[in-house]
């Protein structure tokens, strides 16, 4: 290895280990230009570096879970063919099997399987293509019609994005990264790997450029987008239309007629995407005051968000690994009033959680406001106290929101927590439970003066990238 | 090298969606090669994503497509210089010269690839576990120290090692003619 090359190593080791000073930087911009062995290096590790995460992220387990699936049904399908062979009558008796099955699957003698390009999450409360979905997931081929009647379910992609759809809808899935939208609600969060995913309506076409986004059709083929995050690109998919392609960014939205025509009035507001975007954070659904805050704001610290009639639910932290034991407020503690009715559980660790962060201040100090949150996985424990959530601030804080901070909130006396967050005093007026089901948090909140209520709620991560 | 795809019209939707899904790496590996910071490459590679995507009916199919959308690249990349208060030393000279070697080094860069996904392999599944919460989704060096329970210099050197591994893995197969 040359001199020129050694050195841009131990520069991209400064530069990599967190030290993105513009010295270092310069650095090897000068020994890139003066020295070819130098360039060569380090445009081979920058490259190195890009395709790192396409090899190893966790997409590798959904593209290995569809690999399993394929591998499970031509294992199958291979036995059925010995059995044809070598017995008559068994022969006979698949043949009835098979004539029962999708005959679209046969093509001549050769078995034709259509490729499996994504998976919709078990639901127990949708129905796909006329059948409960209950707890099995469902497989998504090339070009078969998918058609949900009831529920909102969640579909992955062999790219890993997360897709919600909310019921009546058609669709299909057309070749990877492209879907045809015919009717119904859907919310995508595109990851990097589908970037340039592509959704198909009757008169349009989205393009996806690194996002999120909601896109709703109509019965009639009218179609509206709204961007929550990122750049979507638009065009109508009549070359007759005369309509420019848009670029449509966050918080813009468009919509288009059938015939590929500009409609700006037809808009509705972006909270018709609420309930998909509720679902790509793990959340089914919200009842009265709480209101969920799907881009987390830039503080949690007391005198923000103040509001005489929301309770703010933050989306936190998702897939962490307890790297130690944690002490939580058990989910059977029932009805939770004052401290006293708290049953303290310990999490183990290795626990994978989901983390949201309930925030209430009020200046009415009257009115209670309540509501509940149904998660779509169980609730594992709360955190209700001051000094549990100082501790777990850092272990399920987002980083671009800011949190209280303790001597803030020692020498101005306030409070934060509920129910045993207020100094001892078991009266603050609180109800905190977990219903039955245990995906369900009940709240009774009263807000108001210089306290605001703060709760924690760690739910169970069943699909972090490592597995559970 | 014309990523013209056959059969369908000079610059159509599907062209661009197509093209931009065989570039989008090698765009992306250019813009970290001149900005140097990770997240300020995501930025740009959409912000050229919009702008080729914009510009995609100019676009001349006969053309060598990362070319020219490299193009767009650089130029985005050279504004941003401007636009930051960070004085680097990136000439529109260096950022061409650098276009051109990895042009001259595309070969390479391939057999490289292809090496990567053996070394990653290889790796101890601890490691590979890591290098996994490092790229997911919105991972950070801070979340991964979180969910890990170790401190950000602690993983960051761990990541290094995992990196200094790989390359070494990938540059002793490259010396031996490995496929």
């Amino acid at each position: 290895m040359t001199n020129g090359s050694q050195r841009i190593r131990t520069l991209y080791g400064l530069l990599r280990g967190g030290n993105e000073q513009p010295e270092v930087m310069n650095a090897i911009l000068r020994l890139v230009e003066e020295d070819r062995d130098a360039r060569r290096t380090y445009i081979q590790l920058v490259h190195m570096e890009v395709n790192l995460p396409w090899l190893v992220d966790a997409g590798t387990e959904t593209e290995t879970r569809i690999l399993r699936q394929v591998q499970k049904e031509v294992a199958s399908q291979r036995r059925l063919w010995f059995w044809t062979i070598s017995s008559s009558l068994i022969a006979v008796m698949l043949f009835v099997g098979i004539g029962l099955l999708r005959t679209d699957l046969l093509d001549g003698n050769e078995l034709v399987v259509p490729q499996m390009l994504a998976y919709v999450n078990p639901d127990p409360d949708a129905v796909v293509d006329g059948v409960v979905l209950g707890q099995r997931s469902v497989v998504v081929r090339e070009g078969k019609p998918f058609t949900l009647l009831h529920g909102t379910v969640q579909l992955v992609t062999d790219g890993q994005s997360t897709i919600i759809l909310t019921a009546p809808l058609q669709m299909e899935m057309v070749e990877r990264k492209i879907l045809k939208l015919i009717q119904g609600d859907l919310v995508a969060s595109v990851s990097k790997n589908d970037v340039g995913f592509v959704v198909e309506t009757p008169g349009s076409k989205y393009v996806d450029l690194g996002t999120k986004f909601g896109i709703s059709v109509d019965l009639a083929g009218n179609s509206q987008l709204h961007v929550f995050d990122g750049i979507v690109a638009a065009e109508p998919i009549a070359d007759t239309a005369g309509q420019p392609r848009r670029l449509v960014r966050t918080g813009e939205s468009l919509a288009y007629t059938p015939t590929g025509l500009l409609e700006a009035e037809r808009l509705s507001k972006p909270t018709r995407f609420m309930a998909g975007l509720n679902r790509l954070h793990g959340i089914r659904e919200l009842t009265r005051a709480i209101h969920h805050l799907p881009a987390p704001p830039k503080s949690v610290q007391p005198g923000m968000l103040i509001h005489n009639k929301f309770i703010y639910l933050i989306p936190e932290q998702r897939h962490v690994r307890l790297p130690q034991e944690l002490e939580v407020v058990s989910p059977l503690s029932g009805r939770i009033t004052r401290k006293e009715d708290c049953i303290t559980l310990m999490l183990p660790p290795e626990t994978h959680c989901s983390s949201y962060l309930i925030h209430l201040q009020t200046r009415d100090t009257n009115t209670p406001l309540s509501g509940t949150i149904r998660f779509d996985q169980p609730i594992l424990g709360l955190v209700l106290s001051t000094e549990g959530l100082f501790e777990t601030d850092t272990l399920f804080g987002l980083e671009q929101m800011a949190y209280p901070d303790w001597d803030t909130v020692v020498s101005q006396k306030l409070s934060r927590g509920s129910v045993i967050g207020f100094r001892g005093t078991s009266d603050s007026g609180d109800i905190v439970e977990v219903l039955d089901d245990r995906h369900t948090l009940s709240l009774k909140i009263r807000g108001g003066g210089a306290n605001f209520d703060q709760i924690r709620i760690l739910v169970s991560d069943p699909y972090s990238p490592l597995g559970n | 090298m014309n990523h013209h795809i056959p059969g369908l019209s000079s610059g159509s939707h599907l062209d661009f969606v197509h093209l931009w899904t065989k570039s989008a790496r090698r765009v992306h590996a250019y813009l970290l090669v001149l900005v140097m910071n990770w997240s300020d490459a995501e930025d740009l590679l959409q912000e050229v994503a919009a702008t080729a995507w914009e510009k995609f009916p100019e676009y001349d199919s006969s053309r060598d497509f990362l070319a020219w959308v490299n193009g767009i690249a650089r130029h985005k990349a050279l504004n941003s210089r401007r636009k930051t208060a960070l004085s680097l030393e990136l000439t529109p000279e260096l950022a061409e010269l650098l276009e051109q070697e990895i042009a001259s080094e595309a070969g390479t860069l391939t057999r490289q690839l292809a090496l990567l996904q053996q070394c990653v392999s290889g790796l101890r599944k601890k490691d590979r576990d890591l290098l996994q919460l490092r790229y997911a989704p919105d991972s950070t060096m801070e979340t991964v120290a979180r969910r890990i329970g170790r401190s950000v210099a602690a993983c960051y050197k761990a990541i290094q090692r995992i990196h200094n591994q790989l390359f070494a893995c990938i540059t002793v197969k490259l010396s031996r003619g490995e496929p």
